[in-house]
């Protein structure tokens, strides 16, 4: 197979695994008909994106949940949930984000062909302010007993409401009568990410998601990561064009908000853009896109390596 | 530059390993089980 059918291939490789997640990660099917969750010893082990262990399908925890409910009660950091996230943050950043996660799977299919790409600066702010209040409020915000709570959880996550919190609520009775103002906040809030999700493109994940933010903090030093052949790139600013959340490639391919889709891989005319463990021939050096064209160009052309 | 941060995604992959394993040898595994095998009113809210 030709590297550029490779490359072609690579956004049904994506989408395939996105749903290849989604269902294992919510493979507890009885606990869908049954509307009981699931308590064997998945339950133990985290996944790297949003997914919440309240779902009656979920078989694993997702690990912000995790993180704050552990913090809320004993108001120390789990080192276990804390190392799980250094670790898939220090492997690959966002990679998780762009190819796993069920809910970032939802927005791109809500997403239409004008959904926008770029956003007001603030905005994108807006999930590192969610961050610092996700890993603060449990310890600082508690009740006369000295117990905080999974705030994130509580207040604001979508991913929550629409995988448990809607399913419960619907299916059993006695939840429904506990639904007081809250849950309609939490709709409220899912209903308005719902609202924008065909206009803007990932909009919670570029907005509001902790996780997000802080696996975008590893993007720049993580062990998986995007390359630019500074010898190869011509500056044509075609990656820029097509990346789905406006991130600027060709000067930063390794931007926070980067969710490693790699479209930007797929549209470079000279391959100059790769995704790689291993440090590369040609590694990003900094230099302005397009600085080595003209020399880069003559010598792959008298090596005969252009593609 | 990149040879650097290399090394740091290499030695950030250990540091998360090892606070793995010692939140492990806390049981923090178990208290997790426990915590998110029940129902959590909160995370749904109702509580």
């Amino acid at each position: 197979m030709g590297r550029t059918s490779l490359r072609g291939n690579l956004g049904r490789l994506r989408r395939s695994l996105q749903f290849v997640a989604l269902l294992f990660a919510n493979g507890y099917w009885p606990g869908l008909l049954t509307a009981t969750i699931y308590r064997g010893l998945g339950k133990a082990l985290c996944v790297p994106f949003l997914n919440c262990y309240s779902c009656p399908a979920a078989l694993f925890s997702c690990p912000v949940g995790a993180f704050q409910s552990f913090l809320a009660a004993t108001r120390a950091v789990s080192l276990y949930v804390g190392g799980f996230l250094l670790l898939t943050g220090f492997a690959a950043g966002r990679l998780f984000c762009g190819w796993l996660c069920p809910f970032g799977l939802l927005q791109e299919l809500l997403a239409r062909g004008c959904a926008r790409r770029h956003l007001p600066r603030f905005c994108g702010l807006f999930k590192y302010v969610v961050l610092v209040l996700t890993l603060l409020l449990p310890v600082f915000w508690v009740t006369e007993a000295g117990l905080g709570a999974p705030y994130f959880c509580r207040y604001l996550c979508p991913a929550g409401t629409l995988e448990a919190g809607l399913v419960l609520v619907l299916a059993r009775p006695e939840l429904r009568a506990l639904a007081g103002w809250l849950f309609a906040w939490k709709v409220a809030v899912l209903a308005i990410f719902l609202g924008l999700m065909p206009f803007v493109y990932r909009v919670f994940c570029r907005t509001a998601c902790p996780l997000g933010a802080f696996y975008g903090l590893f993007n720049g030093v993580s062990f998986w990561r995007l390359e630019r052949d500074t010898l190869r790139c011509t500056g044509c600013g075609l990656c820029r064009e097509v990346c789905p959340v406006g991130v600027p490639v060709n000067t930063n391919p390794n931007h926070p908000d980067c969710f490693r889709c790699l479209e930007c891989t797929r549209a470079c005319p000279v391959g100059a853009l790769r995704f790689t463990w291993s440090q590369g021939e040609g590694e990003e050096s900094g230099g302005k896109p397009g600085a080595g064209a003209g020399s880069g160009t003559i010598l792959y052309e008298a090596g005969g390596r252009v593609r | 530059m990149l040879r650097a941060t290399k090394h740091l995604g290499a030695v950030g992959i250990a540091f998360g390993l090892v606070l793995m394993i010692a939140g492990l040898a806390r049981g923090e595994a178990l208290a997790l089980l426990q915590k998110a095998a029940r129902l959590c009113l909160e995370c749904i809210g109702l509580g």
